[in-house]
């Protein structure tokens, strides 16, 4: 069987096809006139280059061995490959020696089914990750876009664990992707996000936190002063009723009446308050439910009360019987109704 | 370990001195990678390798001790000439004197065993 002699540019490539492995610069930088030299090597009149040459693989070794010339000169491949089996060799190793206890064998037989359940946490880690990247930060999703997400991101999380025979760049993408899940996992369970931070609920352990819904960071307080309750007057002194108060923004402005013993009289047959709504309707905080809340109020008012009664107003809020309220006399300076 | 006795044989020793053979030949004249190859045959070297020779020549070139420019031939394709720059001609001196002592070494401690 005779084969054609190799062109000088077939044996050239068959030389580089042979040095794929080394990095690019290298290799441009080590063949940059290897075409030349063979040309001029197969212009020797009698032989062939292989018989000149031996075959490209060993012409491409012995290229290799005289470029590198020291062994330190090629130090990318085999110190990864060194590194690389020594890593694989303590772990089977330790794997080996552990095989030698009961509870690790149970471990290792019991581990495979528990792939699943680490597909779904896995992609639920991974959602949560790159919605608190977002600026989500919180344990279970949001709202119905961030669950969308969440759930679509377990769906290919489960996908991915099915599917078997993964190229090489893919398991090193996978191992990546479960090595941050773990990492995202174990940090949130060392300190899980402190949803109270940001959310609505600033005085979740109030009594009546904010009927209506009003939330925290959207309001304006009178703060620094011990002004718990607002009583406003005409300027003929006649008290006024349900005034709302809001700030230039457009905010409500509400006072703390919690933090000085007092809580919102919330009627029992009607709708709370509005926490803007001035006079606020309080009563003494002293009287609790077993669970902490305050009770309802009948609506003859609690006389105790240091805060002027509601009086029936035009607006929708729940109409309040109106009782003796204590009238104070209009002061210029502002005023001054309960002397506290 | 593995343990080795080595005989010597022409191939090995070239390894580690074809660094001195090829700034030798270079020091001469300029030249180009095939025409080293034949040089250094010519001079007795029948063992060296075509590739080890064009090896040599790259690293040579890629640690600075040569320099390199084109002649476009007439017939056949373009040389790559190499001659010995400043770095090289050093290096030249250096390893010719280490190789002479390392040689009259060696033949000291064979003078006794020599037939």
């Amino acid at each position: 069987m005779t084969v054609p002699p190799m062109s000088p540019g077939a044996y050239a490539e068959a030389v580089r096809a042979a040095l794929a492995d080394l990095p690019a610069a290298d290799r441009e930088e080590l063949l940059e006139d290897l075409d030349d030299h063979l040309a001029e090597v197969a212009a020797e009149p009698g032989m062939t280059l292989e018989d000149r040459l031996g075959p490209p693989e060993e012409y491409a070794a012995e290229l290799r061995a005289a470029y590198g010339g020291r062994p330190a000169a090629r130090p990318r491949l085999r110190l990864t490959d060194r590194a690389r089996t020594r890593v694989t060799g303590l772990v089977r190793s330790a794997h080996t020696r552990s095989l030698r206890f009961l509870p690790y064998r149970q471990a290792v037989a019991f581990a495979p089914e528990l792939r699943p359940a680490w597909w779904v946490l896995r992609g639920y880690v991974i959602a949560l990750f790159l919605l608190a990247v977002n600026g989500q930060g919180r344990l279970i999703p949001g709202d119905l876009a961030a669950w969308a997400f969440t759930l679509a991101a377990v769906w290919v999380s489960v996908w991915v664990g099915r599917r078997s025979g993964m190229r090489t760049w893919g398991r090193g993408l996978l191992v990546a992707v479960n090595a941050v899940a773990a990492i995202v996992l174990l940090g949130a369970l060392a300190s899980p996000p402190v949803e109270a931070d940001r959310g609505p609920v600033m005085f979740a352990d109030g009594p009546q936190p904010y009927p209506y819904g009003v939330r925290v960071e959207n309001v304006s307080t009178l703060d620094g002063g011990n002004v718990y309750n607002i009583i406003p007057y005409d300027k003929d002194g006649s008290p006024l009723h349900d005034v709302r108060l809001y700030d230039q923004d457009g905010n409500p402005i509400i006072v703390d009446p919690e933090m000085f013993g007092q809580a919102i009289a919330v009627p029992c047959d009607g709708e709370p308050p509005l926490r803007n709504a001035y006079p606020l309707p309080l009563t003494s905080g002293d009287v609790r439910e077993h669970d902490g809340s305050v009770p309802c109020v009948m609506r003859s008012p609690s006389p105790e009360s240091p805060s002027p009664s509601a009086s029936p107003t035009s607006s929708a809020e729940p109409s309040r019987t109106p009782g003796p309220s204590p009238k104070p006399s209009p002061s210029p300076s502002g005023a001054q109704p309960d002397g506290k | 370990m593995r343990s080795t006795v080595h005989r010597v044989d022409s191939s090995q020793l070239l390894k580690g001195v074809l660094d001195l053979a090829v700034l030798a030949v270079l020091a001469k004249r300029d030249s180009y990678g095939y025409d080293v190859v034949r040089s250094l045959r010519e001079a007795g070297l029948d063992d060296v390798g075509d590739a080890s020779v064009y090896g040599t020549l790259r690293r040579l070139f890629k640690a600075g001790a040569l320099n390199s420019y084109v002649v476009a031939s007439d017939e056949g394709p373009h040389r790559k000439y190499y001659g010995l720059n400043d770095v090289g001609r050093s290096l030249l001196a250096s390893s010719a004197t280490r190789w002479t002592t390392f040689a009259g070494t060696m033949n000291d401690l064979l003078k006794e065993v020599a037939s």
